[in-house]
């Protein structure tokens, strides 16, 4: 009787212990990490409920079911289609409809997991501050919204990965619902037939299992060439991330990004914030909207990318610690990489002051430069130390709220300097200086971490 | 020529090897056998330069792979138990990405012949994310001697290979000049290909020899390994 769902889920939890027990360090990092979090909005929760603002409860809820929608898409993919070790229990006499319902079993507790861990740890700190916490019917309705995201995204997961992509065409339908009927018991009703269309489409899952495109590349055997060490690096790095779409990926979120801060910069969100974040986008001043951003934008195209070429190493250490390539020019290699997805991001300049003027591109073009080399500088070192270990969200996670404070810090001393001079040339030069030699000996420490050492602890 | 001294490695509480040493000559093709989680993976990997030992030291060629590891990984190749490679890189890329990173100008036609071969030529343009476990193992096998190392380190090479290129291997590796170390539980593979063989249970040598007179002791490779097992 749920023999996967035991399998997995005791699988699931030894590797995080395990994880937790071979760096311990990076673990109390990441509890840290999670307690200020949680500890911050629950600040901004009181700073909100002090300022009278009036918060509509609902666009929390669509933001809570977006994150657990998009998690646990990652996790049915990762648990389930990519998986090595699951086509064990599919050869077994088991129905496939059991064994891929007990996968999402195991999702589905992991969401509500985390779920009731944040949320009680936030109505702590709620209550510590002696506010009076009596919302029930909220509460509910937030726990179906995770119930929702959950099979929500292991429903996109599903039919994404499949050869009948029409399958996904009720999921926008749901999330229109979902806009449209606010009421808890509307809720609970597109909650029932979502979890209707899942176990339907449990008859199909196996369809996700066995598509596998054949990509053929014909086309780019011309390509095929013996390059120099470190522009072979490159063009495999660069390759791989044109594959994945994700070059792709980064220019759209670049124009995306540029265009809604520069908007917000510009007109202050009065249009299209919702009522209750007006109140406080009072206190947000147009330079603020840059910071955010091009913070956002950093973490996406440089600490994302930074960390995943490390950290998508992990089954092929065995290739990288047997060619007889130096540690330092597989790191540079790496870093070369990097240049196109900086590229990428350079439109988010252009839509920014294509609202506020272009009297901002001077500033905007050193605090992006200067924020991608702060994410690089970051990640490089975590990455190689941590290469092989699955917790890049968590990586990621950490190297975000270290940026925020050196970028936050790095702006206000741009707000500061600006009040005595308007030119700002020597300031943007010195700070690039400055994240340059940074950037160099972090690729340097990254290098002596990366190398291979007797007695080190092995993580491959 | 690969020697290895003192050489111990521990997984937590589990010994892999205990304190081992071996000289693997040159011209010879050592096969090493044992038991599930007898060591031989390991002893393979440290040997490559992919695992750090605890203790001891390894040299290829007269170089530490731990303190001179550039010129030490410049004659060894290496095939992998589990031959996992970049999936959206095509067969072609793969290669030649391995043969930039060794420097080997010139190495296409290595590869077209090796790809021809192994029978994987037709496969090359396709995106490795897509291989069957045989056709990954062919083209790790590819860029483990398309640069004919000195020494050849094997982990499992017939395991998912179709009979004809298995044997293609088994003749490859007759054939082929300088040390090659195997990894297998294949007593009949160790028969044909091996000069000479360990037996490794729990991380130690519990017995070694020459093949023919192992054979001739025993009865065979299979029995010696069984009576090995205790």
């Amino acid at each position: 009787m749920l023999e996967t769902y035991k399998y997995l889920f005791l699988d699931v939890a030894r590797n995080f212990f395990r994880n937790a027990k071979t760096s311990p360090l990076l673990y109390v990092f990441f509890g840290f990490m999670i307690f200020f979090s949680v500890v911050g909005m629950a600040f901004i929760t009181l700073f909100l409920i002090r300022q009278e603002a009036d918060v509509n409860i609902y666009e929390v809820f669509l933001l809570i079911m977006f994150i657990i929608t998009m998690k646990s898409g990652v996790d049915f993919h990762k648990y389930y289609i990519k998986s090595n070790t699951i086509s064990y229990p599919l050869s077994t006499p088991v129905s496939h409809q059991k064994t891929i319902s007990e996968i999402f079993l195991v999702v589905f507790w992991i969401q509500l997991g985390l779920w009731a861990f944040f949320s009680i740890l936030f109505s702590i700190f709620i209550a510590l501050s002696g506010i009076k916490l009596a919302y029930p019917i909220e509460y509910m309705q937030f726990t179906m919204g995770v119930m929702l995201g959950t099979i929500l995204g292991t429903l996109i997961a599903m039919h994404f990965f499949s050869s009948k992509r029409l399958r996904l065409i009720p999921i926008p339908i749901f999330f229109l619902l979902l806009w449209l009927y606010r009421e808890p018991i509307a809720t609970l009703i597109i909650l029932l037939l979502a979890a209707s269309y899942l176990i339907i489409s449990f008859r199909w899952a196996l369809d996700s299992y066995q598509f596998v495109k054949r990509i053929e590349r014909n086309k780019e055997v011309d390509q095929v060439k013996i390059r120099d060490t470190i522009k072979a690096i490159f063009y495999k790095e660069t390759t791989i991330l044109w594959r994945d779409r994700l070059l792709f990926s980064f220019l759209f979120s670049a124009v995306t990004i540029g265009i809604f801060s520069g908007y917000l910069a510009q007109f202050g969100g009065d249009s299209i914030l919702p009522e209750g974040i007006k109140q406080l986008a009072r206190f947000i001043t147009p330079s603020m909207y840059g910071f955010l951003g091009v913070y956002i934008l950093a973490i996406y195209t440089s600490v994302f990318t930074s960390l995943n070429l490390f950290l998508a190493e992990e089954d092929t250490m065995w290739l990288i610690r047997n060619l007889p390539v130096t540690e330092k020019t597989m790191i540079r290699g790496k870093a070369t990489a990097l240049i196109l997805p900086f590229i990428c991001s350079i439109p988010f300049v252009a839509f920014f002051s294509a609202f506020k003027g272009l009297n901002m591109i001077p500033s905007m073009m050193w605090f992006m430069v200067f924020s991608f080399m702060v994410g690089v500088t970051i990640s490089f070192p975590l990455g190689a130390k941590y290469m092989g270990k699955k917790s890049d969200v968590l990586l990621l996670y950490c190297v975000a709220m270290i940026m925020f404070i050196v970028l936050a810090l790095a702006m206000a001393f741009e707000n500061l300097i600006s009040l005595y001079t308007t030119f700002l040339i020597p300031f943007y030069i010195i700070t690039i200086l400055v994240a340059s030699i940074s950037m160099f000996l972090s690729m340097e420490f990254s290098t002596h971490i990366f190398k291979l050492k007797h007695s080190q602890k092995n993580i491959i | 020529m690969i020697v290895v001294e003192n050489l111990t490695k521990r997984y937590g509480k589990i010994v892999a090897l205990n304190n081992v040493s071996f000289k693997f000559d040159e011209n010879t093709v050592v096969a090493i056998m044992g038991e599930n989680g007898a060591g031989k993976t390991t002893l393979l990997k440290i040997c490559a330069g992919i695992i750090p030992s605890d203790q001891g030291n390894v040299t290829i060629d007269g170089f530490s792979i731990i303190k001179n590891s550039i010129s030490a990984r410049e004659k060894i190749g290496y095939l992998p138990e589990m031959p996992y490679l970049y999936d959206r890189l095509t067969g072609r890329e793969f290669l030649f990405y391995v043969a930039s990173l060794r420097k080997l100008n010139g190495a296409g036609e290595k590869i077209n012949e090796l790809s021809k071969l192994l029978g994987i030529s037709h496969f090359m343009d396709q995106e490795l994310g897509a291989y069957s476990k045989g056709m990954k193992q062919k083209i790790s096998l590819i860029s483990a001697i398309m640069h004919n190392p000195s020494n050849l380190l094997l982990d499992e090479p017939v395991w998912g290979l179709d009979p004809l290129t298995a044997r293609t291997l088994q003749k490859f590796i007759l054939d082929r000049k300088g040390t090659t170390i195997i990894a297998t539980h294949s007593p009949q593979l160790v028969e044909k290909v091996a000069n000479k063989v360990y037996f490794l249970m729990r991380g130690e040598v519990k017995l070694s020899g020459e093949v023919k007179e192992i054979t001739r002791k025993f009865g065979g490779i299979e029995e010696a390994y069984f009576s090995n097992q205790g």
